[in-house]
């Protein structure tokens, strides 16, 4: 008896271990595919870089081509870490909601969170073009920052009005789809008042565009990513209760009105902060936490968090390539890259699945 | 002299109550058997015990704190929930479910300690179910997920336990097998178990008392009160024969 019980806990053990195991492979895999992947975008764009020049800005070493150095300093470097920034805050976003709502559509981009960051952008650029005759520039980017995380709180706090008296979130779904909707409309009719020049400027930020960002920026976004991302890692376990539905995580000792409002805030932090610069970028936030659960086979959100942000980097990472080397006039929307790269690949997931699970 | 769990004139529901005042004691070592026709309020009764929900008015009392009052951390440490719900879709596999229960012990990253690990396999065994610990919610039955479910509520360690109607899924011999364990860990473990049931037959061959629902009021039976008269009947607007009334 006493032999067996031994022998069984040493395999338990042993099984531990080797999960964990296989997990830290996987996690150090995918981190080595978006360091590539990294310096992959950074040799990309207009003009080529040859590999050697990027490994020398980053050994610190005497720049051999002072323009190369610039280009990747002042450039391409703090797109690429925007790029990454926002994959990382898209995901855990989509992750959330997914979670909180228990519902695999979810995601910043269904319930309105981006369109509210969208409509503080649109009264911005083109209600100030309307009233106040600003000349169709984006205006200063903390002001931009300002007005989509604005507008994505506005939306957050009817969502969150909404679900303090409806309980059932499959109906919040359906009220935050609503909401996007009336959203978009007030953004047409504003497009339609506004002169061109605003107009123009506000299509190409809802484009999503990762060129435009300075170091300015990205001291913007990291700090707010880096919160939101901790935030969320400590909500880890009782974000696991959550998944089994709201009244068998309150018997879980889970204060689901308090948590409630945390999920909510981080995410119109993250999806407003990440909005504001690279425009609505849909489709990451419902498909990186997929990915997620199909390669690490689990619910467990510490697992699932930093494992999301790393597969929502490397997917817009790899988008961002995309856009630079298709075409040589000039950059495609990142959106659109990361629909038609990303659409397929879920198809084949849930084909795979037989049935999407949370 | 107040029991483990203590019902004081509690009125029960979501927007108007249910029934009357409820007024009900159950102690350690109790095993209870709530019946009731449908829509009687059994359910209503347990999520209102476990705090999912909230009393119109009146109050429960868990070794004589007020269970609204407990804090949302520490309610999961005295009384453990088992829904009837059985809409879950995740990936979760059963082993991490069982070990949910654990999580009132465990830390703010969830690390569990040998001996959480050593009591969610030893419940893994007694249960049965240790065969299903590396497959995922989805892809099981549901009866084997509400034993997993079940097993999770014990593995939590509470005084309490709280059942909706646990044997709705199983198969007969699960059902005579999971109420004898039931029964096993309220006498043994000194443990409070409330569960609802329709499966009268069997649930009586275990429990110590009744809380039977009829129409508007609640009240606490032995089994010795059922077996005359015709309360039981009365309440269930139906004449059970001869053979299975014998087995109470």
């Amino acid at each position: 008896m006493g032999l067996t019980h031994v022998i069984t806990s040493t395999i338990i053990k042993k099984l531990i271990s080797m999960s964990r195991v296989f997990n830290t492979i996987l996690f150090v895999s995918i981190s080595i595919i978006l360091g590539i992947l990294v310096l992959i975008d950074l040799k990309t764009g207009q003009i080529d870089i040859a590999f050697k020049e990027i490994l020398n800005f980053f050994s610190f070493s005497e720049p051999q081509d002072d323009g190369y150095y610039l280009l990747v300093k002042e450039f391409r470097f703090p797109r690429v870490l925007v790029a990454v920034l926002t994959g990382v805050a898209l995901s855990v976003s989509g992750l959330l909601m997914q979670t909180i709502f228990r519902n695999p559509l979810a995601g910043p981009y269904v319930l309105g969170i981006s369109s509210g960051a969208s409509l503080g952008v649109a009264l911005f650029v083109l209600g100030g073009s309307m009233f106040v005759g600003v000349q169709g520039a984006l205006g200063s980017n903390i002001s931009l920052l300002i007005s989509a995380g604005a507008g994505a709180a506005f939306v957050m706090f009817i969502i969150l009005a909404v679900s303090v008296r409806v309980r059932d979130n499959i109906s919040i779904l359906i009220i935050g789809i609503l909401i996007a909707g009336v959203v978009s409309s007030i953004v047409s009719i504003l497009q339609y008042y506004a002169n061109d020049i605003s107009v123009k400027s506000f299509v190409v930020w809802t484009m999503g565009n990762l060129d435009a960002v300075s170091y300015n920026d990205v001291m913007l976004i990291l700090p707010i990513v880096v919160f939101g991302l901790l935030g969320v890692f400590f909500m880890s376990k009782n974000l696991n209760l959550s998944l089994l539905g709201e009244s068998f995580a309150k018997s879980m000792g889970v204060n689901t009105k308090v948590q409630r409002i945390l999920v909510f805030s981080f995410v119109s932090l993250l999806t407003g902060t990440v909005t504001a610069f690279c425009g609505p970028i849909g489709f990451i936030g419902i498909a990186a936490p997929h990915i997620a659960r199909w390669i690490f086979n689990t619910a467990n959100h510490f697992v699932l968090i930093p494992a999301s942000s790393l597969i929502g980097a490397i997917f817009i990472v790899s988008s961002d390539i995309l856009t630079h080397s298709i075409t040589n006039q000039g950059i495609l929307p990142v959106n659109a890259i990361t629909a038609i790269m990303g659409a397929p690949f879920i198809i084949w997931i849930v084909m795979q699945n037989k049935r999407t699970v949370i | 002299m107040s029991g483990l769990l203590q019902i004081e004139n509690l009125l029960i529901g979501y927007d108007k109550a249910l029934t009357n005042h409820i007024n009900l004691t159950a102690n350690a070592g109790d095993i209870i058997c709530v019946v009731g026709r449908n829509g009687t309020g059994k359910s209503t009764l347990l999520n209102t015990l476990a705090g999912v929900i909230k009393p119109i008015e009146g109050n429960c009392y868990i070794k004589g704190k007020e269970i609204n009052k407990i804090k949302h951390t520490e309610r999961s440490s005295v009384i453990s929930y088992v829904t009837s719900r059985l809409d879950y879709l995740s990936n979760f596999k059963i082993f991490d479910l069982v070990a949910i229960g654990r999580s009132p012990y465990t830390n703010i990253f969830d690390k569990r300690s040998e001996k959480d690990i050593e009591i969610i396999h030893q419940y893994l065994k007694d249960f049965e179910i240790s065969y299903l610990k590396d497959k995922p919610l989805y892809s099981v039955s549901d009866g084997e997920r509400q034993r997993a479910m079940i097993c999770r509520a014990f593995v939590q360690e509470t005084p309490v336990i709280l059942l909706d109607e646990p044997t709705a899924f199983l198969d007969y011999y699960s059902k005579n097998k999971l109420l004898q364990k039931l029964s096993e860990l309220a006498i043994i473990d000194k443990k409070c178990i409330v569960f609802s049931s329709h499966d009268l037959e069997i649930a009586f061959k275990f429990v110590s008392k009744i809380w039977l629902f009829d129409k508007n009021n609640v009240g606490q039976f032995e089994l010795e009160d059922l077996k005359s008269g015709n309360i039981l009947e009365t309440a269930m607007s139906f004449k059970f024969n001869q053979t299975s009334s014998h087995e109470f």
